[in-house]
Order: structure tokens, then sequence, then C-alpha cells
């Protein structure tokens, strides 16, 4: 007789939606001309404000290679530690005027664990550049939920194993105009199973200081 | 004197390979250049200006070194190498070597940077009589204002030591020696991700040449202070040498090929003032450059 009870009980939570089960999220972005986005983010926030912490601290990198950050934009939780190992032959520097997180680290040698690391402690956006080599940029966003992720070429991301209940999603890609719709709420995911929620944004022309040589001058730091 | 410039590019070339290669980064900065000029003798009379076409290859190789965070010395050779299709004796090349310190003033693709820049190299042409050692020293201004728009100022001081050749009575014969002053403002605007678009403008106080037919030499005597013939052009051509001012307009668009290599043209208008004579030249080019 426990025994049914017990098979019961666990068959009852299986059929119930929203307990043990987990869904994703998947989000297609294109801008007002219908072309797919790289490098959008999309996060999703419970409504009720909670959600299960990481249970250790988060650490992410960013790279330098060719003189380049490698990612352009790397989507990061509140208090996650960021490191910048240089995978270039000469020095390099990394700073930071955003308002939510201000830094400077000095010239720093090639390799790994060569520079002190940063944790990002603030939400927002933060912007990197590098002081000797101007066209270096990045994109750090720093996020409150544990649930976000980055679209690729192909303009898609997905959002892993998100608990059923409420959310706000919303979406940011940096050269994204003040304009554009960025929020859809209330969503309710596990309710269907995995969702589907796209976003069509206005993006600005983006400029980043040109590397390649000008017909005079150049301009770039010397 | 020659032999002096090619071992300085020769220690240049030995001093980069003794630096830590984290603190120092190659320069390697290359064109390919194809133009037209209407006044290559900088004549004064319409009948006299001559024009001609023109190719130049240039290479400039050397090391930066990252002196701290705010400081970085450049050391490089310079080669170029020009041809025109008419006037062979113009062909040139130039072999020299560059040194600069740039000092960034704070953080940030924003903050201002000075520099402080020296070359010196020699000249060597088909006609020989105009083979001239080449000095140059200046500072240079730079300051970002936005990822879209900078601007440089510089200030060059220009010395050419030229070789002297048979002149006439109550003229110097060192008619390729110059003295000279220029500032200079270039604006860079991007217009899109690969499109740069330039303006320049530079006022040169100092020495300048024209070449033209002894006729002129009424009209240009009195402020003449060397003359020579010049057997560049033709053997009926004089050259002499004389103070003006001239301003030299410049502008460009660049086009982003890659990272490193760009397409260019330019449209460079030159005007010549003394008291009482108006020269010019007008100048096409286009170009792909390199920079690594």
């Amino acid at each position: 007789m426990t025994k049914i009870a017990i098979y019961i009980i666990v068959l009852l939570c299986l059929c119930s939606p929203g307990i043990g089960y987990c869904y994703d999220l998947v989000s297609e972005i294109k801008d007002a001309e219908g072309a797919l986005l790289e490098n959008a983010v999309i996060t999703a926030t419970p409504l009720s404000g909670e959600f299960k912490k990481p249970d250790k601290n988060l650490t992410v990198e960013i790279d330098q290679i060719d003189k380049t950050f490698v990612d352009f934009v790397t989507p990061i939780m509140v208090g996650t530690t960021l490191v910048f190992p240089n995978s270039d032959k000469i020095r390099h520097q990394v700073y930071s005027f955003s308002e939510a997180k201000k830094f400077e680290i000095p010239l720093y040698p090639p390799g790994q664990g060569r520079a002190t690391p940063v944790t990002f402690d603030k939400p927002g956006v933060v912007v990197l550049g590098c002081n000797i080599h101007d066209w270096m940029k990045a994109y750090v966003y720093v996020v409150e939920t544990p649930f976000f992720a980055k679209t690729g070429k192909n303009g898609k991301a997905t959002i892993k194993d998100i608990p059923p209940g409420q959310y706000k999603i919303e979406v940011w890609h940096p050269y994204i105009k003040k304009s554009s719709a960025t929020v859809k709420q209330p969503v309710n995911i596990g309710k269907e199973g995995d969702m589907k929620v796209d976003f069509v944004i206005d993006v600005k022309k983006a400029l980043t200081v040109r590397r390649a040589p000008g017909s005079i001058g150049g301009g770039v730091y010397p | 004197m020659l032999k002096y410039v090619h071992v300085v590019m020769l220690v240049t070339v030995m001093f980069c390979q003794t630096v830590s290669a984290e603190w120092a980064d190659w320069i390697l900065n290359a064109s390919l250049d194809g133009g037209f000029e209407d006044n290559v003798n900088f004549g004064v009379e319409k009948y006299m200006r001559l024009s001609d076409l023109t190719a130049s290859q240039s290479v400039l190789f050397g090391r930066y070194y990252q002196l701290g965070d705010y400081f970085r010395l450049s050391i490089a050779a310079d080669l170029k190498a020009k041809e025109y299709k008419r006037y062979d004796g113009l062909d040139n090349v130039y072999s020299g070597a560059t040194v600069a310190l740039t000092h960034k003033c704070g953080w940030g693709l924003e903050a201002p940077w000075i520099r402080i820049h020296s070359s010196a190299g020699y000249l060597s042409f088909d006609e020989s009589m105009r083979n001239s050692l080449m000095y140059n020293g200046g500072l240079t201004f730079g300051k970002r204002f936005s990822e879209r728009f900078d601007m440089l100022l510089s200030y060059n001081f220009i010395y050419r030591d030229g070789k002297n050749s048979k002149g006439i009575a109550g003229f110097m014969d060192n008619a390729f020696d110059q003295v000279g002053n220029k500032g200079s403002v270039v604006l860079n605007y991007l217009l899109t991700e690969r499109l740069l678009a330039s303006l320049g403008d530079s006022v040169y106080y100092g020495d300048v040449n024209s070449t033209g037919e002894p006729d002129d030499f009424n009209t240009v005597k009195s402020f003449t202070k060397a003359l020579i013939r010049d057997t560049t052009f033709n053997s009926r051509l004089w050259t002499y040498r004389f103070e003006a001012l001239a301003n030299e307009f410049t502008v460009g668009l660049s086009y982003a090929l890659s990272g490193h290599t760009s397409l260019n043209v330019s449209y460079i208008r030159v005007d010549g003032y003394t008291s009482d004579l108006h020269y010019y030249d007008n100048l096409v080019s286009t170009n792909i450059k390199y920079s690594f």
C-alpha cells in the first residue's frame, strides 16, 4: 500500500508542470531590415525575483588575439570575475571608463594569468579598450539573472534550463537604438514546453576606430 | 654621406633584435601608388608647366618600443622610389631612417598624444645634380574626439642639402638647398565602418624650386636666391630657388579592404606665392597601403 502511494506521488510530481522540469528559451533577433543580428544578448529575469544563485564564483575570460578582444560581446552575471589572457606576443593594457565598472590594468605581458582579474559587481554595460591599440574594443554586459545567452552568426540564442514561471524577457545589443522595443513580459515559461521569443530591434550603423591606414595621416595613436 | 644613412638603417635593424619581444612590435607600412601631376617642374607660366604620370612604392620597416604605459619609441628604415613616365631624370629613390617618441596623455582613445620626430635620408635622382640629403624634424599633436573623428596638428622643420651645380654670374649655385617651416592640420572622419574621409591643409614658408626657360628670368630675378642650368627636362631649362609661401590642400578618401590594407585616392593642390607670382600644382593619386 505504501509503495502504491509513493508511485502515485511520483507520478503526480512528474505530471505536474513546474516541478522538477526546466525549459529552454530560444530567441531569434533581427534588425529592422530583417538581417539576423550577432552579439545580441537575451536575458530572462523571473518576475518573482527569485532564482538560484550560482554555487561557485564564476570566472569568464576575454582573450586578446591579433590585437583584437575575443569575444567582442561577453554577457556575464553580477559577481562574475573576468580574466584577460593575452595571446599576442606583445604587451596589452585593458581599461574601462564605464559607470558599471571602472578599472585600468597597466601593460601586462603575453600569457595566461598575467593581468589582475576583475570582478564585476554592478549590472550594466562595460566598454573595454586597450590604450595602445585604439581600435581594440569589447563589451561586457553584466546582468542580474543567471538566465542569459548571446546570439551567434545565425542570430539565434538559447537560454537553457529555465525553471517554469513568469519571466521578463529582454534583449540588448551594443548598437541598439533607444527607440527599440526590448522587453516582453510576462512570458510564462513552462506552460507550453520550450518557448520561442523573437525580437526585431533597431540598431545604429556602428563604428569603431578603423585599424587600416588612411589616405593622409591615419589617425590611430601611432 | 650616403653610406652613413645606410649605417644608421643597419644599426636600426640590429637594435631592433635586442629588445625583449613583448615590449616591441613590428612596424611595416608599405604603399603602391600611381598618380598624375600637372606641374612637375613647378613652372610659373602656363606654357612652362610640365605634366607627367608617376608610379611610386614605399616601405617603412622598423619597430615600436613601448616605454611604459604612456611612451612609445619608434625607429624605422624608410625606403621610397618614384618613377616618372616622361621625365625620367626626376626618377628618384629615397633611403633614410626615422625616429619618433610618442607620449599619450592619459588613458582611452580620446586621450591626446604628442610626438616628436626626426628623419634623415638621402634622395637620389636619375639626374644626379638633384641628389640631396634630406632632414626633417618636428612635433605632431593628435586628438581623437570620437570613434569617427580625429585631428592631427603638426609642425615640421625641413632642411635639404643639395649639390652645387654650374650656375650663372650673379647667382648662387646651390639651387637645391632648401630650408623651410611647415605647419599642417589633418582631419579624419569615418563615413562608414570602412570609408574614411580626410582633409588636410598645410602652410609652408621657405625655399622652393622652380624650373623654367631663360626668358622668364627677368620676372623672377628680383627674388631668386640661386640659379643653375638644369638638364633634368631638357638642356634649355634653368632651375631657380626662391623663398615662397606655399599652401597645400589635400582631400582623400580611404576604403579599408581589411584591418591592415586600404585603397586610397587623394587630390593635392599646391599654391606657391611670392610677392608677384603665383605657382600652382595639382596632383591626383591612387594607392594601396598596407600596415602591419
